[in-house]
């Protein structure tokens, strides 16, 4: 403690606490023979399972053998069959109405089944009064690669051109579908090109994509600010087990997916329970990453809230800006 | 096989009786509390009782078995269950409050040691270990690069960042007027010298 410029008000208060803390941390102090018995006590009650594994997983051993096991249990993870809600194609529904000839409705089912590359095509005409109002449903599958939502709404807007009044409605069909694991993961992702597109462009993109996964109930921003483009995205879901909790947005340049190590990428979500909101975090700042949760994160004031992120980040080796009002939390960089 | 591990411990044993007490103290003062801390150290212990055999030259046990503790002290870290075992301010519930040998209580000292823990965990484990062992255990700053596995410059850096750090909470939190911090901008926290040097480096990054 030589030296300490304690004519500093501030240095001063932190001389002081600092001599209470090398005080306080010599209080009671366990000795060589206390803190060897306690070592000992928890070698003993460590795993069994966990010292068998140990000449495998020490890769300064044996790490060929470490790097092999390791690829068997991904392999075997990946081959291991489960089954999840996923969407497996859109319902689309083409609505005319005030249409005077329905003979002219082969021809527009024909095209429908063209744009969309449906199998087939059902069409149902109403009276409506002197007109009639014609409903045609076709289903696209989710492997045929289509975004029937976009075309749909394509062909929506050139009937509308040559005098219909059309209006069509793409809604995805989900089910439950059965799988390997890498499967799952695949279906996880959603990709969006971002070449050659407008932040209105790729918003709107993002946005259907998302309903095209279930998640209908979002919030998306993508705003250009000089040189940098900033894309948010909230989704909520209120029903135990359609959680959007692991669905993956990746935006893709040149076919490539955008590296996360050229930004900041902040993944967040609420996770409600019966012991209280947890706010998970994933955050990647140029190509370093870090998973933080904050249990009871409803319970918070903003400032507490604020202050456990930027400990827990700062704790991280990130230094972000963290702001929080109204229990919204927003992350930054300082760019 | 037991009488290899009996071997083992015993050579553990005469290695860490120099450096023990300073050691469990260093641990303590990483953590946001004293039992946290202990614990922190007996996984030290355990971990270096099963890394033992890398260590070829027994007179660089103390900075070996520091750069282990620091390992350990970031390993836990990067788990964030570890951090919700104990809150700081659970360390010494009511009623077990230690005395010191006059029978007095320990309130005030233990509210400043308190309030350092919590500025301190406001640090990144790097700069907080550089504060703890060149502030608190008398470690110079060649010391302390040994021990964090990095050159002397960096060292220095984080002993000027953690210093401004460690600062700046201390006005965020009302302990020190912002009046005090602007009179003095540009002026040493701690140690003149030092935070003069790395404050310079710090600027030519």
């Amino acid at each position: 403690m030589t030296d300490r410029a304690s004519d500093a008000p501030e240095g001063a208060e932190i001389a002081r606490d600092l001599d209470a803390l090398a005080a306080e941390s010599h209080h009671e102090l366990p000795s060589l023979d206390d803190s060897l018995t306690a070592a000992r006590r928890r070698r003993r009650a460590a795993p069994r399972w966990k010292e068998l594994l140990m000449p495998v997983t020490t890769r300064s051993r044996r790490p060929w053998l470490a790097t092999a096991a390791a690829l068997l249990l991904v392999l075997a993870a990946a081959m291991f069959p489960i089954s999840w809600q996923a969407t497996v194609g859109h319902d689309v529904a083409l609505t005319l109405t005030g249409v005077r000839d329905v003979a002219q409705a082969s021809g527009i089912a024909r095209e429908m089944k063209s744009v969309l590359g449906a199998d087939h095509v059902a069409v149902r005409a109403t009276a409506d009064g002197p007109a009639t109002t014609m409903t045609f449903a076709a289903y696209v599958p989710a492997g045929q690669g289509v975004d029937a939502a976009a075309r749909a709404q394509a062909l929506a807007a050139a009937l509308r051109s040559r005098g219909f009044a059309a209006t069509a409605l793409a809604t995805p069909r989900r089910a439950q579908v059965a799988g390997p694991v890498y499967a799952y993961a695949r279906d996880l992702v959603i990709r969006v090109d971002t070449d050659g597109k407008t932040a209105a462009q790729i918003e709107s993109e993002i946005r259907d994509r998302l309903a095209a996964a279930g998640l209908t109930n979002t919030t998306v921003s993508v705003t250009d600010q000089g040189s940098r483009r900033e894309v948010r995205v909230t989704a909520e879901s209120h029903t135990p087990g359609e959680s959007p909790q692991g669905l993956k947005l990746q935006l893709t340049k040149d076919g490539k997916p955008i590296d996360d190590r050229q930004g900041v990428r902040i993944e967040m979500r609420r996770v409600r329970s019966s012991a209280g909101e947890t706010l998970h975090l994933d955050v990647t700042d140029h190509g370093r990453t870090a998973a933080i949760e904050i249990p009871r994160a409803d319970t918070m004031s903003d400032a507490t809230l604020q202050s456990e992120i930027e400990s827990r980040l700062r704790a991280a080796g990130f230094d972000l800006v963290v702001t929080v009002t109204n229990g919204k939390v927003s992350i930054e960089d300082h760019d | 096989m037991e009488s290899v591990n009996e071997a083992r411990w015993a050579r553990l044993s005469a290695l860490l009786a120099p450096i023990h007490t300073q050691a469990v103290a260093t641990a303590r003062r990483l953590c946001r509390s004293s039992f946290e801390g202990d614990d922190l150290f007996q996984d030290t212990v355990l971990r270096a009782f099963e890394k033992l055999h890398t260590l070829r030259d027994e007179t660089k046990f103390r900075s070996w078995f520091y750069a282990t503790l620091l390992s350990r002290h970031r390993t836990r870290l990067r788990r964030s269950f570890w951090r919700r075992l104990l809150p700081w301010d659970q360390a010494f519930a009511g009623g077990h409050e230690p005395a010191r040998e006059d029978g007095t209580g320990w309130g005030e000292a233990l509210g400043h040691a308190a309030r350092i823990r919590r500025a301190l965990e406001s640090l990144p484990a790097v700069q907080r270990e550089a504060i703890v062992l060149f502030e608190l255990d008398g470690f110079s700053i060649e010391e302390v690069a040994t021990v964090q596995q990095v050159s002397v410059s960096a060292v220095k850096s984080r002993l000027a960042r953690g210093r401004e750090r460690l600062r700046a909470w201390y006005v965020r939190h009302g302990d020190v007027t912002p009046d005090a911090v602007r009179t003095r901008s540009g002026a040493p926290l701690l140690y003149q010298a030092d935070f003069a040097a790395a404050g310079r480096e710090e600027r030519t990054r």
